[in-house]
């Protein structure tokens, strides 16, 4: 999402800048009485000047521009998971996707459990880590104790109670 | 511009978009007060009042149009920065003592010539040569360093790939030393210091 954001702060003001200068030509050209450049403004002012608040092409812009609005707006609200992770170490911060990798590399190696995925979510000082990997629920101790070295490989304290590990039985391929 | 204010500016882009989309659909419902659902959208008058302002109408356009178009080159260029504050500048260095003439006659250091002048030390080069040092540790696979702020107390931001095998305690001490080996070379001592580190997968990118 910070990306996207960027991104369409980019788009954004692109557009402004090409609206803008546009628009000062436009004006310079009616101020001159030239012919118009790309915007013909008879056909905007006839279309403004006979389209009513209650036609149905209102409507349908109106609830374009209010959909995009409020997903612009829920995607903005919604928590995001946090793009660093805190560590013990001052000054120091991980991003979170190495994190999420390393964890789930060391806890692929304990033998028995495949497939392990790991999400860091949360504010970026009170991070909490699942795991969820295929395994035996035996495993549990393993993967825990895999998590808690990585963990400590990357100088990342995370209590107890902020670290979830969810073993499913692995499909049987027969 | 940082992604805090980004996601600021886009909420109320949002909230803005929202609020008018309703309100529009609350028009052409004719659910919003003092609007008629039969009124046009530009009203055949408004060409009269147009024509009314003279030149100062499309003048208005153009500064307008000018300054639209300057926030949204500024828009841009801000994206292409992800933090607010100003880059620190090149170091300008002094360098020379009392001319020999305004020593005594008698002062040893009268004899000697005294150089004047002045060293202007790129901040850039003075980042790229914690870059190098930082890159020398085999766990570290690049660093970018950039210096804010103010000399003799910039802000040091460092941004560092590392291996998947690397013991991020470990590489925090040799990281301190390197930047303690910056501070005693440049003469610049950091007031605040961003490491951020991005590892990657076990097996991957290993120690040269």
């Amino acid at each position: 999402m910070r990306v996207t954001n960027r991104l369409a702060a980019m788009v954004l003001g692109l557009a402004l800048a090409v609206a803008g200068l546009v628009a000062a030509v436009e004006a310079l050209l009616v101020a001159s009485g030239g012919p118009t450049l790309l915007v013909p403004r008879d056909d905007w002012h006839a279309a403004l000047t006979s389209t009513r608040i209650g036609d149905g092409i209102v409507l349908g812009v109106a609830v374009t521009v209010g959909l995009a609005g409020l997903l612009i707006l829920v995607a903005q609200v919604r928590p995001w998971p946090p793009e660093n992770v805190d560590t013990a170490m001052a000054d120091w911060r991980l991003r979170r996707s190495g994190v999420q990798r390393r964890v789930a590399a060391a806890v692929d190696r304990v033998p028995g459990v495949s497939q392990c995925r790991v999400r860091v979510r949360g504010p970026e000082r009170r991070s909490r880590l699942k795991v969820r990997a295929s395994g035996d629920r035996a495993s549990r101790p393993a993967v825990l104790a895999a998590t808690r070295a990585e963990l400590g490989r990357l100088a990342v304290t995370m209590p107890d109670e902020r670290v979830a590990v969810r073993l499913n039985r692995a499909r049987r391929v027969t | 511009m940082t992604n805090r204010a980004n996601r600021i500016m886009w909420t109320v882009i949002g909230a803005l978009l929202a609020i008018a989309g309703g309100a529009i659909i609350l028009a052409n419902r004719g659910a919003l007060p003092g609007v008629e659902t039969s009124a046009v959208l530009l009203p055949v008058s408004a060409i009269q009042r147009w024509h009314d302002l003279g030149p100062w109408g499309p003048t208005t356009v153009v500064i307008a149009g000018l300054v639209v178009a300057l926030l949204g080159v500024r828009l841009f260029l801000a994206q292409t920065r992800r933090r607010s504050q100003p880059a620190l500048p090149d170091l300008r260095l002094r360098a020379g003592g009392p001319a020999a003439t305004d020593l005594p006659a008698d002062s040893p250091d009268s004899a000697r010539p005294v150089v004047r002048g002045e060293v202007t030390v790129a901040a850039r080069v003075l980042a790229r040569s914690l870059e190098h040092d930082l890159a020398r540790d085999r766990h570290i696979r690049h660093a970018a360093v950039s210096l804010t702020g103010h000399a003799p107390d910039p802000d040091v931001w460092v941004r560092l790939d590392i291996a998947g095998s690397a013991d991020v305690p470990e590489l925090g001490e040799r990281v301190t030393a390197a930047l303690d080996r910056f501070a005693t070379t440049s003469g610049l001592t950091p007031r605040r210091v961003d490491i951020t580190a991005k590892t990657a997968s076990a097996g991957r990118y290993t120690p040269r």
